[in-house]
């Protein structure tokens, strides 16, 4: 990370501020986005569905402009677009976004925070070039293919097969869970390129065109409603070699760029734990006055704890987290499961049945689709299991479990 | 050393490094069939810590000598001491050192650390039980002044005509009776003091109740500090444990109900330490009603993360887990003991709330 001085930060943001008024009255006049800041949708999941197209069209403009004036990525290399500042630059620009009222970019963290980091890291020059300003300018909307039918907290079992042929390969299988891969334009696919190899060594990643022809994308309906997630079947689908991201056979480790960088950017201010829900439940138990009710004190101020530990367990400095270093993306996962959880707990609480029935009064009912998405922070990036599981052996040093004992024919006969 | 470089992270690794070299346990070890007039700790080796590594004068106001480094550091080395249990005089020398900056007494041994200072268990929410009177003198008691039989000083808080102060009070002066007291945290060894017409001197002005938050805050946050280190302590403990103990043919941390449980537990260490931190830097850059907040919330967690953590170092050790001989019961006394002191969780919880925690959601 680059050390920035406060005089470097301040003027930096000075000139993102400046930009950004200049541009925002064209994004509030625009009737889409008024209607979304006045709604009073208030969500822990982002329920992009049928209707949306104008939002996203919206969202990519902004982040095209926002690229151009080069603030869309001020921490990244200045080669794809970036201005390889620190991190600190990203932020305020995400914290003016928010405090001006942008629309949210939610639509675009699987291509900025899953995607472009492995193809940051691991890609050729030539496909991160091209691909990192797409993805940073909104020209791309990325997805994460990862999760098959057969194979979710057991990633490594992925069967989705890529074959050689010629300069390219040809891949074939099914994918899902797919966020955003009904908009996507690209996606980050884990698949199996040598079916004999150990499982965690056969894999490759490659990054694939959703328009190309055999990928077929079918939504699937969330338990919310809405429909963000999807099914994705690959059948023949040619993918050229040069969109291979890493070497063959080291799709694990990119992965493992990806599934590292999700965790943590899913507790950054663009999660579900955002200023935007912490303002309004703030409001909520404010105007009900329940910080003077005995009864829900323990639960405001349990609340107030997990949200503030997870945002400064985000700060801790190396030496705090000793040994479990390692698995301390997996540790804040979990922070932030439990200060959504309890978020919901609390609105659910101070509430009580208002939220559960709509009575057309304001901001009430509203919190009934915070708390049905919930559980599906414990799902994805990793079920809370799996990280309890990465806690205890890769951050506490607990042994693997013993592998079952192979079924071999002797026995089963 | 220069106080640019000194990071908290090389506090840490300094204090880690001084305590695996001075036997880690094995202070605490001894007290549990020690008497209670035992001073709990070995003068020497406090010395050492106290001057050679540079605890207290690392906390001391760079006009009287030291380092003038704040709570972030002290939290750092208070989390590492409680780790092993240390029962010297840490806490309140450390805390004394830092609140020293405008006395106008000679305090160098305490702020060299040569003298050591004595304190109530529960600094900050003690109603005092002290009295300062016009000429200087203070006289009443404090029930329970950890390291109360052998300290040279004691840190208190005394009432006055115009309103409570914290104090320092000589304890070889004539008029101070000292008798050992017995506690359920075997590591403590407090003394209740009966003060008579002692010469006292002022840390805070009488009356000034924000001066005196400010110290009754980096008391119980340093207590927080040292409660997170516990917890950690309980937490490696366990799992060296689970890495060797065998049954059904299988080393028992690989069960992942035990695996579980460990990970848990290193989550609630993790984010009663970030309260920690965050409550440090926030009283370190003088924003005080927000520190205040922060301070109960940490304490809270701390509290109950300790108290989990030593449950499970109990649970996972089976029977030998709950024997005299084992270490166990040690943090377990000091968890339960701990969480008392200064307010139970509940009770800082409702504090918090009352005193507008809420705020710090959209801080
Ligand atoms: C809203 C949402 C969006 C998602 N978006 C994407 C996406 O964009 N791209 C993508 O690739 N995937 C995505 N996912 C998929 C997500 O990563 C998987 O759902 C997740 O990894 C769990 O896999 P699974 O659903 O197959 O459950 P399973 O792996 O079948 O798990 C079922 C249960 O068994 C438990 N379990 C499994 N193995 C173990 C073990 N070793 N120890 C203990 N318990 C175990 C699990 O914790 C869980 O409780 C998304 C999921 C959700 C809910």
């Amino acid at each position: 990370m680059t050390e920035t001085s406060t005089a470097g930060l301040a003027a930096f943001r000075a000139e993102a501020e400046e930009f950004l008024r200049s541009i925002a009255g064209g994004f509030a006049a625009d009737e889409a986005a008024r209607a979304r800041r006045e709604s009073d949708r208030i969500a822990s999941v982002e329920e992009l569905g049928e209707g949306h197209e104008l939002q996203v069209e919206r969202v990519r403009n902004l982040q095209a402009r926002l690229f151009d004036a080069g603030l869309a990525w001020p921490s990244g290399p200045v080669d794809c677009g970036g201005r390889g500042l620190g991190r600190d630059h990203d932020q305020v620009v995400d914290d003016l976004l928010a405090e001006l009222g942008f629309p949210s970019r939610e639509v675009l963290f699987v291509g900025l925070h899953i995607v472009a980091p492995a193809l940051d890291r691991h890609a050729a020059p030539e496909l991160r070039a091209r691909m990192l300003p797409a993805l940073y300018r909104g020209d791309a909307i990325g997805c994460q293919l990862f999760s098959e039918p057969g194979a979710g907290s057991d990633l490594a079992g992925v069967a989705t097969r890529a074959v050689r042929d010629g300069d390219g390969w040809v891949l074939t299988g099914q994918k899902v869970w797919t966020s955003m891969g009904h908009l996507a334009d690209v996606g980050e696919a884990l698949v199996r390129t040598d079916p004999d190899a150990p499982k965690h060594a056969g894999m490759t990643m490659f990054l694939v065109d959703m328009r190309a022809p055999g990928v077929t994308v079918r939504p699937i309906r969330q338990m919310t409603g809405g429909a963000a997630f999807n099914e994705v079947f690959l059948d023949g689908v040619r993918v050229p070699d040069a969109h291979r991201i890493g070497a063959v056979g080291e799709g694990w480790k990119v992965a493992g760029t990806s599934l590292g960088s999700e965790r943590k950017t899913m507790v950054g201010d663009d999660g579900p734990v955002s200023p935007y829900a912490l303002g309004r439940l703030a409001a909520l138990v404010e105007r009900l006055g329940a910080a003077d009710d005995p009864v829900h004190r323990a639960e405001i101020a349990g609340t107030v704890a997990s949200v503030v530990a997870m945002k400064a367990a985000a700060e801790l400095p190396e030496g705090a987290w000793g040994s479990l270093g390692p698995a301390s993306g997996s540790v804040l996962k979990m922070l932030m499961t439990r200060a959504v959880d309890r978020m919901a707990g609390l609105a659910g609480e101070v509430l009580g049945e208002l939220a559960f029935t709509d009575s057309g009064e304001p901001d009430t009912h509203a919190w009934a689709e915070f708390v049905l998405g919930a559980p599906a922070l414990h799902l994805a990036g990793g079920t809370d299991e799996i990280q309890l599981n990465i806690i205890a052996q890769r951050g506490l040093g607990l042994p693997r479990p013993p592998k079952p004992a192979r079924q071999t024919t002797e026995a089963r006969s | 050393m220069s106080d640019e470089l000194l990071s908290q992270d090389e506090v840490r690794a300094a204090l880690r490094g001084y305590f695996a070299d001075t036997g880690g346990l094995d202070e605490a070890r001894r007290l549990r069939d020690a008497p209670a007039d035992d001073p709990g700790y070995d003068a020497g080796r406090w010395k050492a810590l106290a001057g050679d590594v540079g605890l207290v004068s690392m906390a001391a106001p760079e006009g009287a000598g030291g380092l003038g480094l704040g709570l972030v550091h002290l939290t750092a080395a208070a989390e590492e001491a409680g780790a092993v249990l240390y029962a010297g005089p840490l806490r309140a020398s450390v805390l004394a050192a830092w609140a020293l900056g405008s006395a106008e007494a000679d305090f160098d041994g305490v702020l060299t650390g040569a003298e050591t200072v004595a304190m109530p268990q529960g600094f900050a929410a003690l109603q005092p039980g002290l009295v300062l009177d016009g000429d200087g003198l203070v006289g009443g008691s404090v029930p329970d002044a950890a390291h109360g039989m052998t300290a040279d000083v004691l840190l208190a808080i005394a009432d006055t005509a115009q309103g409570p102060c914290a104090v320092l009070v000589r304890l070889g002066e004539e008029g101070v009776t000292r008798t050992p007291v017995a506690a359920t945290d075997l590591t403590a060894r407090p003394a209740a003091l009966r003060l008579d017409g002692v010469p006292a001197v002022r840390l805070t002005a009488p009356g000034d109740r924000a001066a005196l938050g400010r110290v009754g805050d980096a008391a119980r946050l340093l207590l927080a500090a040292e409660q997170v280190g516990g917890a950690q302590g309980c937490l490696d403990h366990t799992v060296a444990y689970a890495r060797i103990r065998t049954q059904f043919d299988q080393v028992i941390g690989t069960y992942q109900a035990i695996q579980h449980r460990c990970a848990e537990t290193a989550i609630a260490v993790s984010a009663a330490r970030a309260l920690v931190f965050t409550a440090a830097v926030a009283l370190d850059a003088g924003a005080a009603d927000e520190a205040h907040r922060l301070v109960l919330l940490a304490k809270a967690e701390a509290s109950d993360a300790f108290e989990g953590a030593a449950a499970t170092l109990i649970q996972v050790n089976g029977g030998i887990g709950f024997t005299w001989e084992h270490d166990a019961h040690l943090y377990y006394r000091r968890a339960k003991a701990t969480a008392a002191y200064d307010g139970r969780p509940s009770r800082l919880r409702d504090e918090a709330v009352a005193s507008g925690a809420l705020a710090l959601l959209t801080r």
